[in-house]
């Protein structure tokens, strides 16, 4: 791939990892329309991507700095401990609970799930499918708005529950609805947000539920693949540079969307994505 | 004096499997659940989460049985 190919990628990446419109779908299906010189089921492109995400996971670490930090050191108290005790020790378990549905599964078919990438049209049939979830979790949550009257947004919000209010088994929901990104074409940080709000968060709280999630997902399959690319003579000083460059956009769009939720909703991104699911499976051959 | 809960022995036991999984992948060539046969450090830092995440769970059941 070329310099500007892979910077192209990298902005891509970094702007549509936490944007609840796939990433992953959209570096396969944005390319296949552009005509673009991408070769997805080649054996380095996805250990590219992964390098792309660990960009985009540090990002997220240091957005959510100070969290971290209290995450990290509940989880090991509470793990010595055997028991939990404070509001750090409880979100870091959360975040384990909800972390196991998707990381075992990614791993057990993690073959499968990397042929799917070759195939653009699946993707842009994922993206109509992940723009769905984000439809109904909205009609949903609608619904629930419903039944307690009209109120302004802020007031709305308030209704929902809070991460500290979050049950194991609503974490364990969110996990599986985690589950659905690792198709290419559903994103993770939409699914998980849905998840959240199927679960009963308030939009700003799923938002904050769905980064912390992606955090150690990301990072994870970043070090696990990216080990792969030294072999595979890609050029890792251009790749480091896209990680650069995608963690700095990525990070840009986390402070935008954090914003965004605070009364807004996903209707937008189900839209987006519909649409470009569609213009995929008719443009691509 | 109370008896250790069977969950956390179970556990355990599990924590214990995946560290020799760890071990295993980290140190032979296999094609053990794995597409070809080479070392596969992957798999041994997956088991080696998972046997982390066992260690953990069988404290939480065997403090909640207390």
């Amino acid at each position: 791939m070329s310099t500007a190919l892979v910077l192209f990628l990298a902005v891509l990446q970094g702007a549509t990892e936490l944007f609840p419109v796939s990433s992953l779908g959209h570096s396969v299906v944005v390319p296949a329309l552009l005509r673009l010189d991408v070769n997805p089921a080649a054996p380095s492109f996805v250990p590219f991507l992964a390098f792309l995400h660990i960009g985009t996971g540090l990002a997220l670490v240091v957005l959510y700095r100070d969290q971290w930090w209290r995450i990290s050191r509940g989880f090991v108290t509470a793990s010595l401990r055997g028991r939990i005790d404070s509001g750090d020790e409880r979100l870091a378990m959360l975040l384990v609970v909800a972390t196991i549905p998707a990381g075992v599964v990614g791993f057990l078919l993690e073959t499968p799930l990397k042929s799917l990438f070759a195939h653009p049209r699946v993707a842009a049939g994922f993206l109509i499918l992940n723009g769905a979830v984000l439809a109904s979790a909205e009609l949903l949550r609608r619904r629930a708005e419903r039944a307690g009257g009209v109120e302004r947004p802020s007031a709305r919000e308030a209704r929902f529950g809070t991460l500290e209010q979050l049950s194991f088994v609503r974490a364990g929901l969110v996990g599986f609805f985690q589950v659905l990104a690792l198709l290419p074409g559903v994103s993770r940080s939409g699914v998980t947000m849905a998840g959240g709000l199927v679960g009963g968060l308030r939009h700003g709280e799923a938002v904050r539920f769905s980064f912390l999630l992606a955090t150690p997902i990301i990072l994870a399959a970043g070090i696990l693949e990216v080990p792969q690319l030294p072999g595979s003579g890609a050029p890792f000083g251009l790749y480091a540079v896209g990680a650069v460059v995608a963690g700095l956009i990525a990070y840009a769009s986390a402070r935008l969307l954090v914003k965004y939720f605070e009364i807004g909703r996903l209707d937008p991104f189900a839209a987006y994505c519909a649409i470009l699911g569609v213009t995929g499976l008719i443009l691509l051959h | 004096m109370s008896r250790t809960p069977p969950l956390a022995i179970l556990l355990g036991l599990l924590g214990v499997l995946f560290v020799a999984f760890a071990v295993f992948y980290a140190t032979t060539d296999t094609s053990l659940l794995a597409s070809a046969v080479a070392r596969h450090y992957k798999h041994a830092v997956v088991a080696l989460v998972l046997a982390v995440l066992c260690f953990v769970g069988a404290n939480f059941a065997r403090r909640r049985a207390i």
